[in-house]
């Protein structure tokens, strides 16, 4: 609210750019900032097939200091991502996210010991696949939501903090629905879109019991309404039953109360121990049976007659130990997860334009469990951490691995990382970055058969191999350029990923054959039986990289 | 001169015309990279029978093949000799004979001739083990010619492109045979013949994998090549097992990967692959663009 000031980097693939100011000193000010990246150009000299690369955000934030008891915020965020390419002669596909959200939040203050925060939000998040850009066929599914929240904190005594709040907002979801270029051929059907509305209550109480120990219990309860206009189809004795719902229909509740309590527990020896219980319901889900490393296919669908909500439940233990008056840490966090209602999917389940698409749906129940400790010195010419993480996260869901536990895709028990922050001199900074992590496990083929030529693989249980480990290390030098004491701060930035160039595997295949020069591609040509080669796919070696930053 | 151009473009010829597909797929081709490895597989000596029936509208000897898996990768089918194999259409029972010629595959009396509204069973006994399938026709549509584009990397030759999901589900069967056109005619039969498929699965269907697959081999042919085109229907179920097919096959490895699984079958008893009815149409051509 008092000076302008200004913040950037340049970088090889991609810029940014701040600035912040005064519109009216001491009542209004101002801040933008956005990115665009510019890798389209040297990534088309590459790939001439390629159409248009790039990610770009902006974000504009406006605040009003109306009076010592008011104010009020508003900001505003866009952001695009685009992947445009040629497929064959005269066919472009693409896909892109674009996301925006705009904010209104007024604070104000009742007492000094009581304040809130009423916030009005709306948001969208689009996810576009172009299946011919040419003809402007393209797919679309998104979300849309609008809500209002009041959010109260009350400081009751200096040992008691109770936050309040409520919360109604209006989500509607659209799964998915295929546009054409009507000249061509025109859709018979559309696939419904769901509305639902969700009020939440909380209220949270932080009270400090002694000097020793504190405690926070919580309560969340929600409520879940589906609102027509909707078509919902169900099997009923084997027959698909179709129900339609006229618009402002309340055709399905559900609720939850979702419980929390934390203990904290401080010893005169800098020991702390944590305790914490919290249980969370989601009734908005992602719906993809993609495994790609480079893009999922979003589809969003709401809680209701044929997905009930996914619930968790965690329970967790901790230690932090602060080695006497030295600003070196040693945390460890001990957790058990239970999840319910989890969602799989049914093999090459039909998630696009799929009216009854939860047919295509299988749910579960996961467990996870693991012990994460770190290692830490956070001041000093010599600073970083030491962490490691042994975890479990399994799956059982009807249908799939006989209905047995299997290993969830997130279900890596090893993760070690090792951070490093060296002071060379006063304006040059040297950081390491080191990552171990076991490999994620991937569903490999027991066999194979024939059919036409054509080798397909034969599957006996899900998740039943592992990628090779994967780890790398980073290096980068921050040379500060700043000579003299002032507003005015510039840095270089050097920095090296994977500097070792290790091939950490995304992916394993068994679908490839070798051409002479070397080349793996899907065989296309069945007149004799192709042999096929095992491959992996590995993201980038080596990378490094520059860049410049200023900020006053 | 003119020898020398023979001998490249016998070379050419030798390397199967595999030209590899330009990048065409998305960042992560530039930024990925792909290579052959060495892949221990735990590969589980599960028997299961592999049925690849199918019955159609001609009038002929109708294949239903049986073979049992492979436990490595390439290697070689062993074909399942003498089981029982009959195929019902409501009305009659047909028994299926084994080609003495070619082990595990049974054929129909040659006047057999499948029928649309019908439902087809086939009933196969091998030892103490029985399973089933049932399928039905769908009608076919005509033949349209896929289009095609003269290559990039030699103008002399053409290449097919597949033309997606814009016919009603069917099956489109190219037998390619370019071993009579002067220049082409001394290479080995793998060299001047070639089998490639495209598929319909109709307008209403959109795989994202099957959009954005990864990059194939290039099968390219001269001018005079002769074209066998055969033009099968998809039922329902048979579409969805060729897709589930695909997409752990030419669909897989690309920007979107699905989870793997077996694809639908509409055998029962835990045997895998197809028995499908279908309608056929075939064309002979011979290639001048």
């Amino acid at each position: 609210m008092q000076q302008f000031g200004m913040d950037a980097s340049f970088g090889l693939i991609s810029s940014r750019l701040s600035i912040e100011g005064p519109i009216w000193k001491d009542r209004i000010s101002y801040f933008i900032s956005g990115r665009k990246s510019y890798f389209h150009r040297p990534l088309e000299r590459l790939n001439p097939e390629l159409n248009d690369l790039y990610f770009s955000d902006l974000h504009a934030k406006l605040n009003f200091r109306i009076n010592e008891k008011n104010r009020l915020f508003f900001s505003v965020y866009t952001s695009s991502d685009v992947y445009q390419a040629a497929l064959g002669s005269d066919q472009v596909a693409g896909i892109s996210w674009r996301n925006s959200t705009s904010t209104l939040r007024w604070n104000h203050l009742f007492t000094d010991r009581l304040f809130s925060n009423i916030t009005f939000y709306t948001g969208r998040y689009d996810y576009y696949m172009y299946t011919d850009l040419n003809q402007g066929n393209y797919w679309n599914s998104h979300i849309d939501n609008f809500s209002m929240k009041a959010d109260f904190t009350w400081y009751i005594s200096p040992t008691n903090t109770l936050r309040f709040g409520a919360r109604i907002g209006q989500n509607f979801m659209n799964p998915g629905n295929y546009y054409v270029n009507r000249r061509l051929f025109v859709m018979p059907y559309e696939i419904s879109t769901k509305s639902a509305n969700e009020s939440n209550l909380y209220a949270s109480d932080q009270i400090i019991l002694s000097d020793n120990l504190s405690l926070r219990v919580g309560l969340r309860l929600t409520g879940w309404n589906n609102i027509g206009p909707a078509t919902e189809y169900s099997v009923e004795n084997g027959s698909l039953r179709t129900d339609e719902y006229y618009s402002g229909q309340i055709y399905y509740s559900q609720g939850a109360a979702d419980p929390r309590i934390s203990l904290v527990y401080k010893n005169p020896n800098n020991d702390i121990l944590k305790f914490s219980y919290s249980r969370t319901s989601q009734f908005e889900h992602l719906i993809t049976n993609s495994i790609s490393p480079f893009s999922t296919l979003e589809v969003w669908l709401p809680s209701g007659p044929n997905i009930k909500p996914q619930r968790s439940g965690q329970l967790t233990i901790g230690y932090t130990h602060k080695f006497g008056e030295t600003d070196m840490y040693f945390e460890s966090e001990a957790y058990v997860k239970k999840m319910r209602n989890q969602i799989d999917y049914k093999d090459h389940a039909k998630l696009l334009l799929n009216p009854f698409l939860e047919s295509q749906l299988l749910f579960g129940e996961g467990n996870a469990y693991g012990i994460e400790t770190m290692l830490s010195k956070k001041a000093g010419r010599l600073s970083g951490w030491l962490s490691y993480t042994l975890s479990r996260s399994f799956l059982q869901v009807q249908g799939i691995n006989n209905n047995k536990p299997y290993p969830s895709y997130g279900d890596r028990p090893h993760d070690l990382s090792l951070f490093i922050s060296y002071r060379i001199k006063p304006r040059l900074e040297l950081t390491s970055n080191f990552i171990y992590m076991t490999g994620s496990p991937f569903t490999a083929p027991t066999a194979f058969y024939y059919y036409e030529n054509i080798q397909v693989p034969i599957y006996d249980k899900r998740n039943n191999d592992r990628l090779p480990d994967y780890h790398r290390l980073d290096l980068a030098l921050n040379w500060n350029l700043r000579k003299k004491e002032g507003r005015f701060n510039h840095e270089l930035i050097f920095s090296v990923y994977n500097v070792y160039g290790r091939k950490n595997p995304v992916a394993i295949h068994f679908n490839k054959i070798e051409l002479e020069g070397g080349q793996l591609v899907i065989p296309y040509d069945f007149y004799s039986k192709p042999t096929l080669v095992a491959s992996q796919m590995y993201l980038y070696q080596m990378v490094p990289s520059v860049s410049y930053h200023f900020s006053f | 001169m003119k020898k020398m151009e023979e001998t490249y473009r016998n070379f050419r010829l030798r390397m199967k015309h595999r030209a590899w597909v330009a990048l065409t797929l998305p960042l992560f081709l530039l930024a990925a990279c792909q290579e052959k490895i060495d892949w221990d597989l735990d590969l589980q000596n599960n028997l299961k029978l592999v049925v690849e029936g199918k019955i159609t509208d001609e009038v002929r000897a109708h294949e239903v093949k049986l073979t049992l898996p492979v436990f490595e990768i390439n290697g070689e089918p062993e074909p399942v000799s003498g089981a029982r194999v009959r195929i019902s259409d409501g009305d009659s029972i047909y028994e299926l004979a084994e080609d003495p010629a070619r082990s595990g595959v049974y054929l129909t009396d040659p006047w057999v001739k499948g029928d649309t509204g019908k439902i087809y069973t086939l009933n196969i006994q091998v030892e103490n083990f029985e399973c089933w399938g049932v399928a039905g026709m769908s009608p076919v549509s005509d033949i349209k010619t896929p289009s095609y584009y003269r290559a990039q990397s030699d103008p002399a030759l053409y290449r097919f492109i597949n033309s997606g999901n814009n016919d009603i589900p069917n099956l489109l069967r190219l037998e390619l045979d370019w071993s009579a056109v002067p220049g082409y005619d001394t290479l080995d039969e793998d060299d001047n013949h070639a089998i490639i498929y495209m598929y319909s699965f109709g307008p209403l269907n959109v795989d994202a994998n099957q959009v954005f697959a990864p990059n194939h081999e290039q099968v390219l042919f001269p001018p005079g090549t002769l074209i066998l085109a055969t033009k099968e229907s998809l039922s329902e179920g048979y579409a969805e097992y060729l897709r589930g097919l695909l997409s752990e096959t030419s669909w897989n490895g690309g920007f979107f990967d699905v989870r793997p699984g077996d694809p639908f079958t509409n055998l029962s008893e835990g045997a895998i692959g197809y028995f499908s009815v279908c309608g056929v149409k075939r064309d002979t051509v011979i290639f001048n663009p």
